[in-house]
């Protein structure tokens, strides 16, 4: 523990729900003493107790399973930024640590004066990540908004379904989020860097739907230099062929299968032992094969359904064509390769007992990470305000039985 | 010195120089680099790099040097031509791995091995180097040499979840899983170039995409069948809370949440009924538990549907907003590169570039207190700084390299 590469570093979380923390626990997984603000009195949505683990557990927001999934490896503070006493020890909290990160509304910080402009009063060289929805300034910027409103706004959702469908399906889930969350952290180390080269600090404000946009490159040029808005595609591709998710054996089994070359697709043909319609001329072409694609999915998808999901993937991977089984939870908790990689992992906690984490997946081989238990909420007051900033068991007394601690 | 160097000194990684082997995986962790004011190199066969072929181009032409995605992910970089297959070629890797901090690559795992290029021999040559790996599934394990691409990548770790029920589960439009691998290879290589500063080793970063995206973009599926036995599905875009999907209007679609907020406050469901005209039939007390509306979405959505039917998405924003609940419009590309916000944040930026010209890009997705000065320059043309690296940086004569490019090395 003691030589894990960011073992110095401290960073102050004012962080709710999956992007913000999610940087917080990469940085965490190598060393970096990551304390989350929190309170009793106005609950991380994921500290609300929806899902508990185990199963069958009292309801009870130290075993709510989202915030322990986001948050595995933080030190947690209990501390009510309503009351003054409560920001006097924020403030000075973060006087003593290197960086912070804010993924809350962009009014919250700014309403306790502890936004940026305030904390480097205190601290000139602090390095701040704020990654609000719209980020920090323009009209919009103090919009109420959702993870489920930033890929809407960001343009990827009108990008996502399929063509013949009127509606954009999107994602079920929150993807950017994590996009935001490890850019952030990645954001955070290079402002470290340069703040040990130069002695500057950083604010680094970034904004959500600008970061999911930025992987949307091609389809934003194509507006803003082509001036063509591309229209969804849903599973086709107008450059190859096959491409797909094909049905497979079984209720709801799946298998993706992308072709780009034609030694590929003469590896297809072999590893689907060469039926007659793979002879037929208008399939020997990448061009053939997209032009007549709708044709071409149907006797693919003939054989892909008499065969398992993953025995569809094996047979096609081994004869070297690109083919990934659509994993749901099971699988993914069932595949070999995770297996082997180690990227789950148990980890015991006083509450909730041992349960499966997402590991450590940055794998550094001379200075592998750790992932630690979630704490529990305030477990690690005591400890920040004696230990770090020093207060006598009367003062720690005190602000507890005035509430501020709560 | 010039004044883009002078620049580049006032950046984070000013001090690294990286060179990058990489395909469509690797070249984001490159651009990122590059961004933070890294000197980064990428090295392309003779000719030019099969990334360049990526469509769409500029003007639909498909010209190696305007292709939007190699373009894009490949500003702030030199370009150099190397053939590493070839002997002499893989002799002009290793000295120019002498003065490098990290290699970016992204090849089949045991690719650069066989090459005489893998780590360990690299390392031998320059022990403080640090080499990212970004691959489909890693260096090791039973799927170490499956052939990946994004589809695949994303099939394995989350698509499952995305899509109607009724519908095959749908790929994203973007490189999702790809991307969000090659930014966290960005930050594994920092945090070892952290670890490079105090320990004065360098060593081997092993990103698998796979890895990543079932810890992400997965969403927690596999952990709650480990730990609940429960498999998570797709649901269109209907969250586990109700309402909150897209829902149809005038003019395209909204993203409408409402109910969110207890009691009769701002953005609470008597709040939301009052909005969409309080419907009789939702008058009912046991509507306003939000399991009970998320079980009877059926009966509810057609009341927000003759509401928002009335609206534009972007009326619909607005009017949401100002009622607190977390509505937005599902803006199209053109929406969002026109949005009053997406103007006042600057967020698109002019590049010009030798065969391109002068175009609109997405910029860097954050703004800083102050500004590092980066160097900023377009995506490097086949072999452009062929001369600036093989005879400045390493010393070679003109003859030489003329001799190399006669062999088609470089």
């Amino acid at each position: 523990m003691n030589d894990l590469p960011l073992q110095n570093v401290r960073v102050i979380s004012f962080t709710n729900g999956m992007a913000g923390p999610y940087a917080g626990r990469l940085l965490c997984d190598f060393g970096a003493e990551v304390i989350v603000v929190e309170t009793r009195k106005r609950l991380d949505t994921f500290r609300r107790p929806r899902l508990v683990y185990p199963k069958d557990a009292e309801p009870d927001f130290d075993r709510s399973w989202s915030w322990a999934e986001y948050n595995r490896g933080k030190m947690s503070i209990s501390v009510d930024l309503k009351r003054e006493e409560g920001r006097d020890l924020i403030r000075r909290l973060v006087s003593i640590s290197d960086a912070a990160i804010d993924n809350f509304g962009a009014r919250v910080l700014r309403g306790f004066e502890l936004d940026y402009r305030h904390l480097t009063e205190l601290k000139p060289d602090l390095i701040m990540v704020s990654m609000q929805g719209l980020g920090q300034t323009g009209p919009d910027h103090e919009h109420v908004l959702w993870g489920m409103n930033l890929m809407p706004l960001a343009g990827l959702t009108y990008e996502w379904g399929f063509t013949d469908n009127p509606t954009p399906t999107g994602s079920g889930g929150f993807p950017t989020d994590y996009l935001a969350g490890v850019t952030a952290a990645l954001m955070l180390i290079a402002a470290l860097e340069y703040r040990d080269r130069t002695g500057q600090g950083q604010f680094i404000d970034m904004a959500q739907v600008e970061n999911a946009a930025t992987i949307m490159e091609s389809i934003y040029m194509d507006y803003t230099i082509n001036n063509r808005l591309q229209e969804r595609r849903g599973n086709s591709s107008p450059y190859y062929g096959p491409y797909g998710v094909y049905r497979c054996k079984g209720s709801e089994q799946w298998c993706a299968i992308e072709v780009r070359t034609d030694e590929e697709w003469q590896s297809f043909c072999d590893a689907i032992g060469n039926p007659p319609w793979t002879d037929d001329a208008k399939f020997a072409t990448v061009l053939g094969r997209v032009e007549n694609s709708a044709e071409l999915d149907r006797h693919i998808e003939e054989w892909t359904s008499t065969r398992g999901h993953l025995e569809v993937m094996e047979l096609l991977q081994r004869a070297g064509v690109a083919a990934g089984a659509v994993l749901n939870g099971e699988d993914q908790a069932n595949c070999p390769q995770l297996l082997h990689r180690k990227t789950f992992v148990q980890i015991d906690h006083p509450k909730m007992g041992v349960a499966y984490y997402p590991g450590v997946v940055m794998n550094l081989d001379r200075s592998p990470g750790i992932a630690r238990r979630p704490a529990m909420l305030g477990e690690h007051t005591e400890y920040v305000l004696r230990d770090l900033l020093g207060l006598s068991e009367s003062e720690i007394h005190e602000l507890a039985e005035s509430g501020v601690l709560t | 010195m010039t004044a883009s160097e002078t620049g580049r000194n006032k950046a984070p990684l000013s001090t690294y120089r990286v060179l990058e082997i990489a395909d469509e995986k690797g070249v984001y962790c490159g651009k990122l680099l590059a961004e933070l004011g890294a000197d980064t190199i990428k090295i392309e066969k003779p000719g030019g790099d099969d990334t360049r072929r990526i469509p769409p181009f500029a003007d639909d032409d498909p010209h190696p040097e305007k292709g939007f995605f190699f373009l894009y992910y490949n500003q702030n970089k030199r370009g150099i031509t190397l053939d590493l297959e070839h002997k002499e070629g893989q002799d002009l890797f290793r000295r120019l791995v002498r003065h490098a901090d990290v290699v970016i690559e992204s090849c089949q795992p045991g690719h650069l091995d066989s090459l005489g290029i893998g780590y360990s021999a690299l390392s031998e040559i320059n022990p403080r180097l640090i080499m990212t790996s970004i691959t489909g599934f890693g260096q090791s394990g039973p799927y170490r040499d499956y052939r990946v691409t994004e589809l695949v990548s994303f099939a394995m770790g989350g698509m499952f979840q995305c899509g109607e029920p009724s519908r095959p589960p749908c790929v994203s439009p973007v490189l999702m899983a790809t991307q969000c691998a090659a930014i966290h290879a960005a930050l594994a290589t920092l945090i070892a170039l952290r670890h490079r500063g105090t320990t004065g080793q360098g060593q081997h970063v092993d990103i698998a995409i796979h890895d990543v995206a079932a810890t992400s973009i997965a969403e927690g599926m596999a952990t709650r069948w480990f730990n609940f036995r429960e498999l998570l599905t797709r649901q269109g875009s209907q969250h586990v809370t109700a309402p909150a999907a897209i829902y149809p209007c005038k003019d395209g679609h909204a993203y409408v949440v409402g109910g969110l907020v207890p009691g009769n406050a701002p953005g609470s469901w008597p709040a939301f009924l009052e909005w969409i005209g309080n419907p009789d039939v939702l008058a009912d007390d046991v509507w306003g538990d939000a399991n009970f509306r998320r079980q009877n979405i059926d009966v509810v959505n057609p009341f927000i549907v003759e509401h928002t039917m009335k609206h534009t998405k972007e009326e619909l924003y607005r009017e949401g907003q100002t009622r607190h609940f977390p509505v937005s419009p599902v803006q199209t590309p053109a929406d969002f590169v026109d949005s009053a916000q997406t103007k006042a944040r600057k967020f698109f930026v002019d590049v010009e570039h030798p065969v391109v010209g002068k175009q609109t890009y997405p910029g860097p997705p954050y703004k800083l207190a102050v500004p590092w000065r980066t160097m900023e320059r377009p995506a490097p043309l086949v072999g452009q700084h062929n001369v600036e690296v093989y005879c400045n940086d390493l010393g070679m004569t003109n003859q030489e390299l003329g001799v190399m490019r006669t062999m088609g090395v470089i």
